[in-house]
């Protein structure tokens, strides 16, 4: 066991977690905080996606013990948040939710992205959404209410910490596992535009590797 | 708008859903969410290999109490699902293996423990023996000569094959074209997001067993337990909580739910099972791979004469309960004939078993496979005749005038106008500008447009259940309705909700016969001490049969709300309506709360004759004619293909669809959307693919590819609203259909895109590798590709 003391929706907490344990196992468990969704356990569907010192982090794949001092907010600490408020509305408005299991961990990617990036073309929004899987809806509402709440908005003076979420690493993975059905390359390299039409991101992350 | 809030809140309306709010603040409650003290959590050992004998099975002896065998499972019968189809072959899934094991994935042990983790650790004190047998990997395999039985009491693979001939030998004899087509869909696996997760406890004081199970069929699940634990329905309580998705997944009693159920109802105490995503990938790729071989004839216009066909469907190891190992089969073969008009018939179906998990209805069922094959023949015998796919089928398809219209294989088409929709998707998608333009894009890809029509028969009725065999037929749904003192309104209805809105949609209907205020409407699903029956919620039926019912019992409670409400005005029934949320007769009005607190509080202002049944009432629903009512579709997508790397980007998607009358058309569009995105997952990403061993190859979602925000278009959706003459409102279903175009539809669309180098795919998922592949092999002979099967 170790001890750890992390910040939970604004509440100090300290807890022994074993070393294996997961920071989501400990908030759906120990702190009975469900709303962190686990949709695959793998890393990949963005269910569990929680923000973790400002930023969103996939809570199925970090380790408890590791979050020691961490501030941690998940989708109930977002009650009041105006952010989320507007998104909820837009959710509603644009039917983005149907069995509302993957709403959780969509509504804390979209306010991440709506914050980080402000008012981004569709393109660039599926992109960022990209790590976040939704079995239900298509996507179509859950594109058009976040575009709804990011139009006119401004990128807020947050640190840039990163260029992706988290999200989109684990899609990246997929599809190159896709893209490893494209021959290699017979004579001539493989041109962005070919990699563009399903995922400009996933050539980068080839490039960088996934791990 | 009428002053009475009818358009903003009844049926029609774009409700806001009831059910957003919780799920909006994480406060929705799945299997997984509940905390129940002393509760255990349950691992399942799997076989690790497809086909084998077991010779032993051991646990330490301090684990007697944590490590289950089926030998344990003292009392608990097998899953057995019968037909009453002759020739159909029983088998026997064991909750637990007994003696062998028959796919990868199949539960040889439980192991109890106070965590899932540590229940997973305890699957390490198991060990079971195994002598490995020939594996049966595929149709092919499981339908040769001497090849290794599965059950071998059957004597052979086969669940069942049957036969259908309306004779055609005569019109092929003379048919001036002809076509020869195969083709063949992966298996996949459905992927609600939540999987499949089940909770029981007893409830001493009820003296039931509690079964939160994340379920599609709550009413059915408890008939389907009390079978195999022996123990009376009225001992036990199904009552799911909220479920993240089904699509067929969860219409199914699985041998984690009974094994579950029987640690609760022999040790009195809670435990849980809760699927994850590699067991679900592994034990759960239970979907859609068919195989077909299709020889069509048509007249010199490409007017269909003929279908001859054989179709095979790897069915798995054992047959799913209720829905039988045959049900899929008896799908494709009677909706192979889709949309179209077709004079004969012939098709012969195998049901073959194989060393996979069992085959289950995924959204769609049969149908994506079917629309797949067919619209592909209307494509091949289009391009045989010189003309356009899109009139080759425009004239094919039963016209608007010959409704409602009977088909060759008894389907009754209720309503539509099929063309039109055709045209309409037709010319949303600019296929005359398209065909002006030029066949490369600027990158070089190719680019095509492709088309599927099809019918979604929704609700299916009683008599349509039963000639499929199954032993649970569906009848009447039932829903109650009742006025609670302070005038708010109560619905309750066995159906359940797993995402699809009926909480919203039943409250709609619920209003349009009450006007009770939408937000005054609480609608109680699924839980079977609380709601009356329902079969569930399957094969798109949920609003036409629920719909019915609770249209109906609303429609009797509004009936007693006027009259006591005219007694209250001291005016005739007749004479009062309702409007703005009250009762009205004339200018005086009273609330509906006016009318509750008299029949429950104040009876001394009751008239002499009141109904005595009070403002409650139950009434069950079924369609007048209940063959089921037809919806339909025309989707049409523009693509370009990559021939060097086989990679596909979709341009643009129209839907045009008919689902008689929308009770939320918001919602209609939710449904088609998703379905859609899962029908594109089936077209070019999702596959369970399966080694010569029939060892699985996925078990990640790196492996199995669910179709992500990238890799969906922007749907476009126009409507059209023609009601169904036999069910209330003209409602039919929606559920499926989004999902059964897109592989027909994307299919065509790269053939037609690829067209100009005579490659054409006919496999789906529509891979990188299998488009290059067919490129490749129609390069040789730049005349006519080999397997492209318009060779004849
Ligand atoms: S549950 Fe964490 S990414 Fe899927
Ligand atoms: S709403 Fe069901 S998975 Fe997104």
């Amino acid at each position: 066991m170790t001890q750890v003391s992390m910040t939970v929706n604004g509440g100090a907490v300290v807890a022994d977690v074993e070393p294996r344990t997961l920071l989501a196992d400990f908030l759906r468990g120990e702190m009975q905080l469900t709303g962190t969704h686990l949709g695959c356990e793998q890393g990949v569907c963005g269910a569990c996606t929680v923000v973790l010192d400002g930023r969103i982090q996939r809570s199925c794949i970090t380790f408890a013990a590791d979050c020691d001092g961490a501030d941690v907010t998940t989708i109930e600490g977002f009650d009041d948040d105006p952010t989320m408020e507007e998104l909820r509305e837009a959710f509603s408005e644009h039917h983005a939710l149907q069995c509302g299991f993957c709403t959780p961990g969509m509504l804390t990617t979209a306010r991440d992205i709506v914050l980080r990036l402000g008012d981004i073309d569709e393109r660039a929004l599926r992109e960022e959404l990209s790590g976040n899987l939704c079995r239900c809806t298509g996507y179509v509402g859950i594109v058009a209410a976040i575009k709804k709440v990011a139009t006119g908005r401004s990128p807020t003076s947050r640190p840039r910490w990163h260029r992706s979420s988290s999200g989109s690493r684990a899609q990246g993975c997929r599809l190159r596992r896709l893209r490893r059905q494209v021959p290699p390359s017979r004579g001539r390299r493989l041109q962005p535009w070919q990699l563009q039409s399903v995922d400009p991101r996933a050539a980068r992350q080839s490039r960088n590797g996934c791990r | 708008m009428s002053g009475d809030g009818a358009v903003a809140e009844g049926i029609g309306a774009r409700a806001r859903r009831k059910e957003d709010a919780r799920h909006l603040r994480g406060r929705g409650r799945f299997v997984g969410d509940i905390h129940m003290p002393g509760l255990r959590e349950v691992a399942f050992l799997r076989s690790p290999m497809a086909h084998a004998k077991i010779l032993s099975k051991t646990r330490s002896p301090d684990h007697a109490l944590d490590i289950f065998f089926s030998e344990d499972l003292v009392g608990v019968a097998p899953i057995v699902t019968r037909s009453s189809i002759p020739g159909y072959k029983v088998s026997q899934y064991p909750v637990l293996a007994t003696d062998k094991v028959r796919f990868v994935g199949e539960p040889v042990a439980m192991c109890v423990a106070r965590n899932r983790a540590i229940a997973e650790d305890l699957i390490e004190q198991v060990e079971v023996g195994y002598d490995e047998l020939p594996a049966i990997a595929s149709c092919a395999g499981g339908r040769r000569e001497n090849s290794e039985l599965l059950h071998p009491e059957w004597g052979d693979n086969l669940f069942l094959e049957t036969f259908f001939d309306s004779g055609v030998d005569q019109i092929i004899a003379s048919a001036p074209i002809s076509v020869e087509l195969e083709m063949s869909c992966a298996r996949q696996t459905m992927h609600p997001m939540e999987g499949k997760g089940v909770l029981a406890w007893w409830d001493d004081r009820a003296d039931q067993l509690v079964v939160h199970t994340s379920t599609q069929v709550p009413h059915l699940i408890r008939a389907g337990l009390a079978e195999c634990l022996g123990i009376a329905q009225a001992q036990i309580r199904v009552a799911p909580p909220d479920v993240g998705g089904g699509f067929g997944y969860k219409c199914l009693l699985q041998p984690e739910e009974v094994a579950v159920a029987w640690l609760a109802a022999t040790f009195k105490k809670p435990f849980r099972w809760t699927e994850d995503r590699r067991e679900h990938l592994v034990a759960g790729a239970n979907a859609r791979q068919h195989e077909y071989h299709i020889k069509a004839y048509a007249d010199a216009q490409g007017r269909l004469l003929a279908l001859d066909a054989e179709v095979s469907v790897d069915t798995g190891a054992y047959s799913v309960w209720p829905f039988t190992a045959c049900l899929e089969a008896a799908q494709a073969g009677g909706n192979l004939p889709g949309p179209y008009h077709l004079a004969a018939y012939r098709c012969r179906t195998y049901s073959v078993a194989t060393n996979k998990p069992p085959f289950a209805p995924y959204r769609g069922v049969a149908r994506p496979g079917v629309c797949f094959a067919m619209e592909q023949v209307i494509d091949a015998i289009a391009q045989k005749v010189g003309r356009e796919a899109w009139e080759v089928r425009r004239d094919n398809l039963v016209p608007a005038s010959a409704m409602p219209y009977t088909n060759i294989t008894n389907k009754h088409y209720d309503s539509g106008d099929y063309p039109e929709a055709l045209v309409a998707a037709k010319n949303m998608i600019g296929l005359e500008a398209f065909r002006a333009g030029p066949r490369r894009d600027d990158k070089g890809r190719y680019l095509g447009i492709g088309f599927a029509s099809f019918t979604e028969q929704s609700a299916h009725g009683t008599k349509v259940f039963a000639s499929w065999g199954l032993p649970l037929v569906p009848g009447f749904d039932q829903a109650h309705v009742k006025l609670t003192p302070d005038g708010a309104l109560e619905v309750a209805a066995g159906i359940h909700t797993i995402g699809q809105g009926l909480e919203t949609t039943l409250a709609q209907i619920a209003h349009e016969q009450t006007r009770v205020p939408l937000k005054h409407i609480r609608v109680t699903l699924g839980d079977t001490a609380m709601t009356p029956f329902s079969t569930g919620a399957y094969a798109s039926r949920g609003i036409v049969m629920s719909g019915g019912a609770v249209s109906r019992a609303a429609e009797v409670v509004a009936g007693r709300i006027k009259s006591i409400a005219a007694h209250l005005l001291q005016v005739e029934p007749a004479a009062v309506g309702f409007a703005e949320g009250r009762i009205f007769a004339a200018n005086a009005s009273v609330s509906y709360e006016d009318v509750g607190r008299a029949w429950y509080l104040r009876p001394d202002q009751l008239p002499e004759t009141v109904n005595t049944a009070g403002l409650e009432a139950t009434e069950g629903y079924k369609p007048d004619v209940d063959t089921g009512v037809f919806s339909y579709a025309t989707h049409a997508v523009r693509l370009a293909v990559d021939a060097e790397t086989g990679l596909v980007e979709i341009l643009d998607y129209a839907i045009v669809e008919d689902c008689g009358r929308m009770v939320n058309p918001m919602i209609v569009e939710g449904q088609t959307y998703g379905g859609a995105a899962q029908g594109i997952g089936t077209a070019l990403f999702e596959e369970s693919p399966y080694d010569d061993n029939a060892q699985p190859l996925a078990s990640t979602l790196l492996d199995y590819i669910l179709p992500g925000p990238t890799e969906l278009p922007s749907f476009r959706i126009d409507h059209r609203e023609t009601l169904s003459p036999y069910s209330a409102h003209g409602i039919k279903g929606v559920g499926e259909g989004g999902a059964i175009a897109p592989p027909a539809a994307i299919v065509n669309a790269i053939n037609d895109a690829l067209s100009p180098l005579n490659a054409a795919v006919r496999q789906v998922p529509a891979s990188p590798r299998r488009i290059r592949d067919a490129i490749r092999r129609a390069r040789p002979s730049q005349a006519v590709a080999p397997e492209a099967g318009v060779a004849r």
